[in-house]
């Protein structure tokens, strides 16, 4: 059915395509660009923290304790002498790990229950909107707190804690998107010629919720992060000895009279990669879904 | 209209009991004795087994899980909030004490981030793509993604360093000296009035520059009205409803980021005293708190709604 000699160009096809689709992207919305490449290198600092950070994010020296920066520790050392500069970039595996499995999660449970509560509707839809109107009322941060409390201390329960306040704006967004699609001509269509339940949520309606899922994951990557600093610094995030922001930021607030180093480095660390996700999310919206332009999801 | 009313307070009870049930799930989750809370690792360990028992009586901890949520929610119904495990104080005593700052806080940063936020929105709404605009929606993408926290801890770390600061350890309420009260939640009210006054001026531009291209706008230039005018009466008046729907459901996110804030600047809150509560496992404190948050959202949320009517006559509930 291909005709041979034409593997090398479908092979290379969707390459081209994305690079002329980064292209657009960049020319259209050259900040969402620019913050787009910060949060690209966010993420290779986060994933080759091991080879690039100077020192061990771990080992103290009581020689060097509390100290400003020097050349010898750029970014100054800790109260019992850890090198901040590496703490921070180890730091940044731990938030964007914690960011992105929770927000997978949460918000990948959410479109799944979403799909599927709009397209049996009923009963299920029914009470599935009234759990979700119970999770909504929760301010996110205590929702987070009480979990994450409630669960004990550790890596996977502060990630559960936060993918727990995704799933009901997952929901909610999607569901009213399927709800949408359902009710469009052609499912109607793959329903008479006689498709299945099944084939009709796997391929009629879920295709059509995977733009405004990856708008909802994107956007909602710098919130988990400041939920995972916020958890850190009120100490029930991850436990020490692990170097996230939040927990750094708690060490320094803990101590009597902070150090200035202590509390704007890890701080500036959140900033900046809240800043790359909120605008990469907000450049991605407006390109993949104009009518959201400007809102807030 | 009042049909619409009903329906919605019916509403309300399934949300907040279905609140109530996490809350509840959340505590029985809670790793940790009770005990220990109350009289230490040490007190705890010293107890006869029949001494434990009889307090275990006395706190209502031997009581299948079910009885013991019905007890809550029978408490709740008579107005009971329970004592604090640790200190002799009521819940209520609490909430009467403590709450008033956090309250004063939440409404002085609603209050700021609407004389930040509007004026910024509405500048970059009628100058798109001037530098003004630039700098309004740098203004605003900055202080969306600064943790209110950290810019505390930053605020806190200043005034320590140059204006010899102390965190206030009691509560100083507005009718008893105003001076000192506002020197306690100005810093609070301003950090958090900062993050909001981003999101309502990102909003304010969006919405207003969506209405200024509407039919009614470009008569009422058309006949002369003066641009101010139009501005004031015409376009703004319709783009401040999606201001009030957000406006809402950020008080459930100041509600949560003040517990954070409060603990950065140490001001004694409610928002404080849930965090320590939660971290000490003092769980009839913990659980009213929570509720508490959650109820005022709830109620804030419905107010919302129901003002759209008398805001916005298009919208008819039937």
């Amino acid at each position: 059915m291909v005709p041979a000699g034409s593997k090398t160009s479908v092979a290379r096809k969707p390459l081209e395509g994305g690079l002329k689709w980064l292209r657009t992207f960049a020319r259209r919305y050259p900040l969402s660009a620019y913050w787009g490449i910060v949060a690209v290198l966010t993420i290779l600092l986060g994933i080759l923290a091991p080879w690039v950070s100077p020192d061990d994010p771990l080992r103290p020296n009581v020689l060097v304790r509390a100290q400003e920066p020097s050349w010898k520790h750029l970014l100054g050392t800790d109260f019992i002498g850890r090198d901040m500069l590496s703490r921070i970039i180890h730091g940044t595996t731990w938030s964007l790990f914690v960011a992105v499995t929770s927000v997978l999660l949460g918000t990948t449970f959410g479109a799944v229950w979403a799909v599927a509560s709009a397209f049996f509707g009923g009963t299920f839809d029914l009470v599935g909107e009234r759990v979700v109107e119970v999770l909504l009322s929760f301010p996110p941060i205590l929702l987070a707190l009480l979990l994450a409390s409630g669960l004990g201390a550790s890596t996977w329960t502060v990630i559960l804690s936060i993918a727990a306040t995704r799933v009901a704006y997952g929901t909610r967004i999607i569901r009213s998107q399927a709800l949408a699609v359902k009710e469009l001509p052609y499912v109607e269509a793959a329903r008479s010629l006689g498709a299945s339940s099944w084939r009709i949520i796997f391929f009629h309606l879920a295709p059509q919720c995977v733009g405004i899922y990856l708008i909802l994951v994107t956007t909602s990557l710098g919130i988990a992060i400041v939920l995972e600093a916020t958890l850190g610094f009120l100490g029930a995030g991850i436990p020490p000895p692990t170097p996230t922001w939040g927990n750094m930021l708690g060490d320094a607030a803990s101590m009597l009279i902070p150090k200035w180093h202590l509390v704007v480095f890890p701080g500036a660390a959140i900033v900046i990669t809240v800043l790359a996700f909120n605008q990469l999310g907000d450049g991605l919206r407006d390109a993949f879904d104009p009518k959201l332009r400007g809102t807030n999801i | 209209m009042r049909k619409y009313l009903a329906r919605r307070l019916m509403l309300v009870i399934p949300t907040v009991l279905g609140v109530t049930m996490i809350i509840f799930i959340a505590m029985r989750l809670l790793p940790g004795d009770p005990l220990v809370a109350i009289f230490g690792l040490e007190g705890a360990r010293r107890m006869t087994p029949e001494q434990r028992a009889n307090l275990e009586q006395a706190l209502g901890l031997r009581d299948p899980v079910v009885v013991q949520y019905g007890k809550w929610l029978r408490d709740i119904g008579t107005g009971e909030f329970g004592k604090s495990l640790l200190r002799g104080d009521s819940v209520t005593q609490f909430v009467l004490r403590r709450g008033p700052i956090t309250l004063e806080i939440a409404v002085l940063a609603t209050l700021l981030s609407w004389m930040i936020g509007f004026p910024v929105g509405i500048i970059s709404a009628l100058r798109p793509n001037t530098r003004m605009d630039y700098a309004g929606r740098f203004f605003s993408i900055l202080f969306v993604a600064i943790p209110g926290f950290w810019l505390g801890l930053v605020a806190v770390l200043t005034l320590i360093l140059w204006f010899d600061y102390k965190a206030p350890i009691l509560p100083v309420y507005p009718w008893e000296n105003p001076w000192q009260n506002l020197q306690m939640v100005a810093g609070p009210a301003v950090v958090m009035g900062l993050g909001f006054g981003g999101f309502v001026a990102r909003i304010v531009r969006s919405s207003l520059l969506e209405v200024i291209q509407e039919d009614y706008v470009r008569t009422a230039r058309a006949k002369g009205v003066h641009e101010q005018l139009v501005i004031a009466r015409h376009a703004l008046r319709n783009a401040i409803l999606p201001v009030i729907t957000w406006s809402s459901l950020f008080l459930g996110v100041a509600l949560g980021g003040s517990v954070a804030i409060e603990k950065a600047f140490g001001v004694p809150g409610l928002g404080l005293t849930m965090i320590d509560a939660i971290l000490d496992r003092d769980l009839p404190v913990v659980q009213n708190l929570v509720l508490l948050y959650v109820v005022v959202f709830v109620v804030v949320n419905l107010i919302t709604d129901l003002s759209y009517a008398w805001l916005d006559p298009r919208i008819r509930y039937d």
